[in-house]
């Protein structure tokens, strides 16, 4: 009887353990993303490519980079709305710009796992009030690496632009 | 594909039929409104300089102008061989009138976007 007792603690001994395993591994597979994205969103570019391209698809995350800086956030709603479709943009812009390099590269596929990761745990940051504007702040700069990366890739030509210089 | 809400929709095209009904509503808003324009239908008819199209129709509330058609504010840039044209709509249901126009080339949804008297909000 005792045997058995002693047996059933050490089986729930061994789940909490190997939850707490499961937990810290987690933990620190989450570290290590958030590390490596960190250091590739550091990488500088040899020129501010995402300027052509914010003004040429008329991407909204530099006006959400500036209220949420300026401590003065929006609609939590439209922003979520405005990084999602700033994402979707990008995205298809990276993948398709240049029918030659129709891959995206390691860095850009991990920047997009970091990405998502981040912006689907926005609601819960939204709704518990917790490093809400920082989650944002991420995002964008994650988008303005894209915007520079198909900036790089291929640059934007303005077509009104280009007209209103004609006449 | 496309990918849409209340305020914004954003659509890929990627086939002939979906770009020439694009051509078509442009030329046709160019005759109505040249000004909406500003000459894109030529950018948007020389398709040997893009494969895609990116068109982004955005529904800003509220609205900076009087309502005149259904689509107006047409920009376009070239990403590489992206073609990417923003537009701004005069309200939610002419994101869904826009989409039955190219995909389904609904002639009757044409008529409506490019008239003076469509009102989307009602």
């Amino acid at each position: 009887m005792d045997r058995d007792i002693l047996l059933c603690q050490w089986g729930d001994v061994q789940m909490v353990l190997s939850v707490a395993v499961l937990v810290v591994s987690a933990a620190l597979f989450f570290f290590y993303i958030q590390a490596l994205c960190q250091k590739i969103l550091r990488q500088e570019f040899s020129h501010p490519y995402f300027r052509e391209i914010v003004e040429a698809v008329h991407l909204e995350y530099p006006h959400l980079r500036d209220s949420y800086a300026s401590n003065a956030p929006g609609d939590y709603i439209n922003a979520r709305l405005a990084l999602k479709c700033d994402f979707f943009t990008l995205k298809y812009l990276l993948k398709n710009g240049d029918p030659k390099r129709r891959h995206l590269s390691r860095r850009e596929k991990i920047l997009m796992l970091y990405f998502r990761l981040i912006f689907f745990s926005l609601p819960v940051r939204h709704a518990l009030n917790f490093r809400e504007k920082e989650g944002m702040l991420e995002l964008v700069s994650t988008l303005q690496f894209f915007a520079n990366s198909v900036g790089e890739k291929v640059g934007a030509y303005s077509i009104a632009a280009a007209q209103s210089q004609v006449n | 594909m496309a990918f849409n809400s209340l305020h914004r929709q954003i659509m890929t095209l990627a086939e002939e039929p979906p770009i020439r009904n694009l051509q078509n509503l442009v030329k046709r808003l160019e005759v109505e409104n040249p000004a909406d324009c500003k000459g894109l239908s030529d950018a948007i008819l020389d398709r040997r300089r893009y494969d895609k199209i990116i068109l982004d129709l955005r529904y800003p509330d509220p609205l900076r102008s009087v309502e005149v058609h259904g689509i107006r504010r047409i920009q376009a840039s070239r990403v590489g061989r992206i073609l990417s044209v923003t537009a701004e709509v005069n309200g939610p249901k002419t994101l869904t009138m826009v989409e039955r126009y190219l995909v389904n080339g609904l002639p009757a949804a044409l008529l409506w976007l490019v008239s003076h008297r469509y009102r989307s909000r009602q």
